[in-house]
């Protein structure tokens, strides 16, 4: 927990070069493409239209409630395309800059963090075009949406907190991302995303409400199509606190017992 | 004197494993059991660099020192010891590093100050700055992977002597570019010297050593084997490259030569004339301390299959008493006994200022006249002759004996700073040596031309 508010303290003392390194990020990534940013958006938008199409075509998945399958749908999933990117890429924050931890003075602690500030941007496009499927779906913007960015607070913390833990697992142990790779697309499927979370058995249902993603989905679905307010879910937010700040507090713990291996290791 | 940085007892060791699997087995072992090796790569080392001083590390390859940068720039910790840091380093461990080619020059430079900590501001003010310096044109404001690699080493070490540090630390930095900006980094970690700054840089540049640092340390395997004046460290450092022995046994090193009587003159010095040098002597007997010019503070190494016996200095066929008279001849002989067999013998001398540079040298493999298959018991004399128009001055002399092998040298008989040679100069000049040159100066107004 310390180790999580030391870092904190340095993200802010570093808010300089955590902006000119997401900057630099950028330039990197879309450096030799045409596209350039349009590609971080067009994957996932490709993605939805494919389960828009399977779930609501082809399997014609009744519309939830009164919405349709695809404003439900996407709703939840723009969060967590979001957090999926962030922890991948944040686990190879470290790996990635070997110059920046061996041959450079730099708050290395910053480096998972910009990778979730950068998964950020591609955020508010996907935002964008989830706003334009609720308008074509006809949903209009209620008051809740001005929770919105407590649920993307929500979603930052817990990304940043799993960023450091497997950036410094990715360390020592290179098959972290790929077994990352898995452990999104199975933590996906558990999550009610594609699928309502009224198909569990209502004695199994509290297992997944321990998922903290759910959490974050959830509150964006509320937000966004105008559900109930977040101070009427207190033990909710209670339980996804605890867990957030643990993940923070052992992704920082782990950050820093590690750190010191880091350019010994890379 | 403060301390800029102090190092005290410190040791690094790098654990080594088999595979990857290992070191995390290690990492999150309850019962702490070992997966690895041990690899120290320092061992108490100790040093201090006061505040306001250069410091030139010294060391061959796989000796510590980037190591030893990384702990004191805290990129790596010490496994024991301490290293106490006072005021703020900016780091220049590998030239370029955190470099992004994808961005320009002025955007590396951008977040090169602000990873060292300035201000917004501060570091908009030192842009120009930084480009001006590294005078790469518009290439400034193009992405860096379109550069020469000439003109990123320039961006990157403009940027790095830009960010205003309590302590630069530069590993391996110093010699990048052309001639015209090497003189200006020189020019400018001068500046940062006269400006009180601390530097620490590796280098194998000795004569940048000898020139720019006040101190110089010399690690080899992990430890520090000297520690002092640059000149002396240098020397050392030579003894270390030619020999590769790390212990000290092999040096004779007498105390610096501060207020040393010079010997007293012998009673005859190579009264012979150049034809019969050293009476035709053939003998084992050392007689070197009788030469006038002789100085006890040499540094000599060598195997000893083969000695320097004897050395006469003569300045136009004389033998020399005092300074060299200007323009004059000088003859240096110097008769070598060999007490075991050499196949390919060389000879080689070498001329040096007092502050250990170079003004010219060369051997008998230099000019091919190699001396092949001497047998024990046999001397050669070895007589270097030169004209050398120096500044007025003293200067050091090497002399050298080794045996060329497919492998390199095998050094025989080194020594370092054996004669000690005074020049007189008749010219007025600046620099080392007289390139005989003329003015002319035209004035067009009158038409009349005036040679100085």
């Amino acid at each position: 927990m310390i180790a999580s508010i030391g870092y904190a303290r340095s993200i802010v003392s570093n808010r300089l070069l955590v902006e000119a390194m997401v900057r630099r990020q950028f330039r990197t990534k879309f450096a030799a493409t045409i596209g350039g940013l349009a590609w971080s958006f067009v994957a996932p938008l490709a993605t939805m239209l494919v389960y828009w199409f399977v779930f609501s075509v082809g399997l014609r998945v009744q519309p939830v409630g009164n919405l349709p399958f695809i404003v439900v749908f996407a709703a939840a999933f723009v969060p967590w395309l979001t957090f999926s990117e962030s922890v991948v890429t944040g686990s190879t924050a470290i790996t990635e800059n070997p110059h920046l931890v061996k041959k450079c003075v730099f708050p290395v602690e910053i480096l998972p963090f910009v990778s979730v500030v950068v998964s950020l941007v591609t955020h508010a496009f996907l935002l964008l075009i989830l706003f334009v499927i609720l308008l074509v779906n006809g949903v209009r913007p209620t008051a809740s949406l001005l929770q919105l960015p407590y649920y993307l607070l929500a979603l930052v913390a817990l990304s940043t907190g799993l960023s450091w833990f497997a950036a410094a697992l990715n360390v020592l142990l290179r098959d972290t991302r790929e077994m990352l790779g898995v452990v999104m697309n199975l933590w996906f499927w558990v999550t009610p995303i594609v699928w309502p979370l009224e198909m569990v058995p209502a004695r199994f249902a509290w297992l997944f409400r321990l998922n903290p993603v759910l959490y974050v989905a959830e509150g964006y679905r509320d937000s966004l199509l105008g559900g109930d307010p977040f101070w009427t879910k207190p033990l909710e937010a209670a339980g996804f606190w605890c867990m957030t700040f643990a993940v923070l507090g052992i992704g920082a713990f782990v950050f820093r017992r590690v750190r010191t291996e880091f350019a010994e290791v890379l | 004197m403060t301390n800029a940085v102090q190092v005290r007892n410190v040791a690094k060791r790098f654990r080594v494993f088999a595979n990857p699997m290992d070191r995390v087995l290690e990492y999150f072992d309850p019962f702490r059991r070992e997966y690895g090796k041990d690899f120290w790569a320092l061992e108490d080392v100790t040093f201090d660099v006061p505040a306001g001083r250069t410091i030139g590390i010294l060391g061959r390859n796989g000796s510590g020192k980037s190591t030893l940068l990384q702990m004191v720039c805290g990129v790596l910790q010490p496994t024991r010891g301490e290293i106490d840091v006072d005021g703020r380093i900016a780091a220049l461990l590998e030239l370029g590093a955190g470099f992004c080619p994808d961005l320009t020059g002025r955007e590396n430079a951008e977040f090169f100050c602000l990873q060292n900590g300035l201000t917004k501001a501060e570091t908009a003010a030192r842009l120009d700055e930084i480009g001006e310096f590294a005078d790469v044109g518009e290439f400034f404001d193009r992405p860096m992977r379109t550069y020469s690699s000439g003109m990123f080493v320039r961006v990157a070490f403009a940027a790095s002597i830009h960010v205003d540090p309590d302590i630069l630390v530069v590993d391996e930095a110093l010699s990048v570019g052309d001639a015209r900006f090497q003189h200006k980094c020189f020019q400018r970690v001068q500046q940062l010297r006269d400006a009180g700054k601390t530097i620490i840089v590796v280098t194998h540049d000795l004569t940048a050593v000898v020139r720019h640092c006040d101190h110089a340390v010399l690690l080899e395997r992990g430890r520090v084997v000297d520690s002092g004046e640059p000149r002396e460290v240098v020397s050392v450092y030579h003894e270390l490259l030619a020999t590769g022995r790390s212990d000290r046994t092999l040096t004779q090193r007498s105390q610096p030569r501060q207020d040393e009587a010079p010997p007293p003159p012998p009673a005859k010095v190579a009264t012979g004339t150049a034809d019969v040098p050293f009476e035709g002597r053939t003998d084992a007997v050392a007689r070197f301390a009788e030469c006038p010019q002789y100085h006890s503070g040499e540094l000599r190494f060598g195997d000893g299959r083969a000695e320097f016996v004897e050395f006469a200095v003569l300045a136009d066929g004389e033998p020399l008493s005092s300074s060299v008279p200007c323009g004059a001849t000088v003859e240096i002989l110097a008769r070598v006994y060999f007490h075991d067999a050499v196949e390919h013998a060389v000879f080689g001398f070498g001329f040096f200022t007092t502050d250990g540079v170079l003004v010219y040298g060369t051997n008998t493999a230099k000019s091919h006249e190699l001396v092949d298959h001497v047998v024990p018991g046999e001397s050669v004399v070895v007589r270097f002759r030169v004209t050398a128009p120096l500044q007025a001055g003293a200067y050091f002399l090497n002399l050298g004996c080794n045996q060329a092998t497919p492998d390199g040298p095998v050094a025989l008989d080194r020594r370092h700073s054996v004669l000690q040679v005074e020049f007189e100069s008749a010219a007025e000049f600046d620099g080392l040596v007289d390139l005989a040159s003329e003015f002319n100066t035209v004035r067009p107004q009158t038409g009349l031309a005036r040679s100085a």
